[in-house]
């Protein structure tokens, strides 16, 4: 974990020039939205049935065309985990539903109503999508693993987020809805455990305090400013909790 | 692009073999009106990679009946028989410590949409008795009003239906109501069968936390959630086979072909795998539609289960409408006539959820898919997968071994097929508090 979050950390120390939106951006595949469920008028001159039967079955589930998951590539990815049982037992990576990361954010009081260039509520909004949420018209329910559009949004999201917070300590209004009274940092510009537990949702370890407070100072040691550790360390933290990078 | 996620990962980063691009817009899913037909089902609901005609379904065709003896409790990681023997000594099952914080975590997202606060992750790691504090806390989410709201979510998800925070066109039923009356049953502790075979009552209105009872609009017979103008209207396609196609996939958790024959038969291009009568369906040179058709792929292996089937939902239009007098479905052939129960099915034949099961109506169709021992093995994969993070049974193959959820579906369906119950277990369970 230390080792993933340090990672994470020096991820991000490369990110702060650039605006948060261009952290690590990749872009997902192209996809149409083409309606599916239009099956009269011409046939598909390509249809597997032949004669006067000509209802072409196209897009099949699991032929890995479209978005559905390719066999060959579950089993693979399986295979490296264990046999079909042990696959089953183990948890996988989840991806945190689209309302439940507004409700993480505005808990940690991320104003999820800025309009505010690259800022956490604007990405927030505006990355719907990438983030998976359901198109019903569509028969398309939420996406349920996370896509790799997905893990950067969120974590351009949650590097945003993070100034935000940090902003919040620093001028002493961050007030958690979950986690009254908390405070992340302490008189001395320490992380507590008990802030950071907030931060996660989960308990903060020794390792995680180590983590965050190692980030500060190797940040202000590069010249940044203590202010700019801080995000660094909460985006970390976020993004390491949250996510499954 | 592929994200690989190894076995050394921490709590923090899952284990899981890959993180699948998947496109949110994409059409994936249950979106093909006509179900494809194969040879041979490598997703069979028992998983395991192998395919299993016995696995199959039920009726002739087989639901399991050599289903893996029971082993342990529901909050056993141990298997029964079937169990891997090397699952014990693989390091992704024997490194996992019990982590009541992380799974604290997890399942307050999983049943609410939020965090836990600071003082319930304290709460439960600071106890004298940890798996006790952290039951409680499970019971308590289960019983949070946000736990309501996350249960119609989770429903449209799974349905694949909905209209959140629309309002319904005029002419068209609510798209919302079958979610919120599958919700409705799981919160109230009803029988979970009550989606196939509750009678009255089943497009309730959520709003100010509380459900009111409410029955569909309609002359329609109803069959619990099956019969939803709503549900109807959105899977509307040619023939109703969307509408079948939908009930297999979100209930019996396999696609088509849904039946096995012990004994296959090799037929033009491929084999004829289906219990039915190859010449229980519409076909030859004056069908509109020749489901016999085997020079491709053989049709009959999917559509002997779905022509039985499909005639029943043809009476419902796109809107939902439903008329006992005419069907209101088309067939895609020259001119897009109207569908006639011989498009389906020769004459003589009877409707059915699978081979041997046969139905007179859509009371008795929602009674017989009630009555599969899959459909409760099914809803028990769906929320294990949902619980431990896992895709989608049918469109990522996320299929669970049976000596994992065997203990599971025994302790369901004595215990009068409660989702609650079961996702209690699954909650509490070894596999999901360990990390």
């Amino acid at each position: 974990m230390k080792r993933m979050a340090l990672t994470l950390t020096r991820a991000l120390l490369a990110a702060v020039p650039c605006s948060a939106a261009g952290a690590a951006m990749v872009f997902a595949v192209g996809c149409t939205n083409a309606p599916n469920d239009v099956l009269l008028g011409d046939m598909d001159p390509n249809s597997l049935a032949s004669g006067d039967n000509t209802q072409h079955h196209f897009q099949d589930p699991n032929t890995g065309d479209n978005g559905i998951s390719d066999p060959n590539s579950v089993k693979a990815d399986d295979q490296q985990v264990g046999s079909p049982e042990v696959v089953a037992r183990v948890h996988s990576c989840s991806k945190v539903a689209y309302a439940a990361l507004g409700n993480i954010l505005s808990n940690h009081g991320v104003n999820l109503s800025s309009t505010a260039q690259n800022s956490a509520g604007l990405l927030y909004k505006g990355g719907a999508s990438a983030l998976g949420v359901a198109n019903y018209s569509g028969r398309v329910g939420e996406m349920i693993l996370p896509s790799t559009a997905a893990l950067s949004k969120e974590f351009d999201i949650l590097v945003a987020a993070a100034q935000e917070i940090q902003g919040q300590i620093k001028a002493g209004t961050y007030a958690p809805k979950a986690c009254p009274g908390t405070q992340i940092v302490d008189t001395s510009g320490n992380f507590t455990k008990d802030g950071l537990t907030c931060l996660m949702g989960k308990p903060a370890t020794a390792d995680h305090l180590t983590i965050a407070n190692d980030a500060v100072a190797e940040a202000t040691g590069k010249g940044l400013t203590e202010d700019q550790g801080q995000q660094i360390a909460i985006a970390a933290v976020l993004e390491a909790s949250q996510t499954c990078e | 692009m592929r994200t690989k996620l190894t076995a050394a990962c921490s709590s923090e980063a899952r284990v899981r073999s890959g993180t699948r691009i998947a496109c949110g817009l994409a059409a994936t899913g249950l979106m093909v009106a006509l179900a494809g037909c194969g040879n041979g089902d490598p997703n069979s609901l028992g998983g395991g990679g192998s395919w299993d005609p016995s696995t199959a379904g039920a009726g002739n065709g087989g639901s399991d009946p050599g289903s893996p003896g029971a082993g342990g409790t529901p909050n056993s990681s141990q298997g029964g028989n079937g169990s891997d023997p090397n699952a014990s000594s693989n390091p992704n099952i024997d490194q996992r410590q019990i982590n009541y914080g992380e799974a604290l975590r997890t399942a307050s997202l999983k049943l609410v949409g939020d965090l836990p606060t600071l003082a319930d992750v304290n709460g439960v790691v600071g106890a004298s008795d940890p798996k006790s504090a952290y039951e409680a806390k499970i019971d308590a989410l289960l019983a949070d009003p946000r736990f309501v709201v996350h249960q119609i979510q989770w429903w449209r998800d799974t349905l694949k239906t909905g209209a959140p925070g629309m309002s319904t066109k005029t002419g068209m039923p609510d798209f919302d109501a079958a979610a919120t009356f599958a919700a409705e049953v799981v919160v109230n502790d009803r029988p979970y069968t009550d989606l196939f075979t509750a009678s009255t009552n089943t497009c309730p209105k959520f709003s100010n936390g509380a459900f009111a009872d409410q029955s569909c609009p309609g002359s329609q017979p109803t069959a619990g959630l099956l019969t939803d103008p709503g549900l109807m209207s959105q899977y509307y396609a040619n023939m109703a086979f969307r509408r079948i196609r939908f009930i297999q996939e979100t209930f019996a958790c396999s696609k088509f072909p849904a039946e096995y024959s012990p004994t296959p038969k090799v037929m033009g291009a491929g084999a004829y795998t289906s219990p039915w009568d190859f010449n229980s369906i519409a076909g030859g040179t004056t069908a509109k539609i020749n489901f016999q058709d085997t020079s491709a792929v053989v049709c009959a292996n999917c559509h002997t289960t779905l022509n039985h089937q499909a005639p029943l939902f043809g009476h419902f239009d796109a809107s939902g409408a439903y008329d006992a007098t005419k069907f209101q479905v088309q067939v895609p052939s020259a001119g897009n006539p109207t569908a006639t129960l011989a498009d389906w099915l020769p004459s003589g034949q009877q409707f059915a959820w699978r081979n041997g099961v046969t139905v007179a109506d859509l009371p008795s169709y929602g009674k017989a898919v009630a009555a599969d021992p899959v459909v409760a093995q099914c809803i028990v994969t769906r929320e294990w997968n949902y619980a431990m993070s896992r895709g989608d049974v049918v469109n990522d193959l996320a299929t669970v071994p049976s000596v994992v959820t065997d203990p599971l579906v025994k302790d369901f369906t004595t215990n009068g097929l409660k989702v609650k119950r079961l996702m209690r277990n699954i909650f509490t369970s070894d596999d999901f508090v360990k990390f």
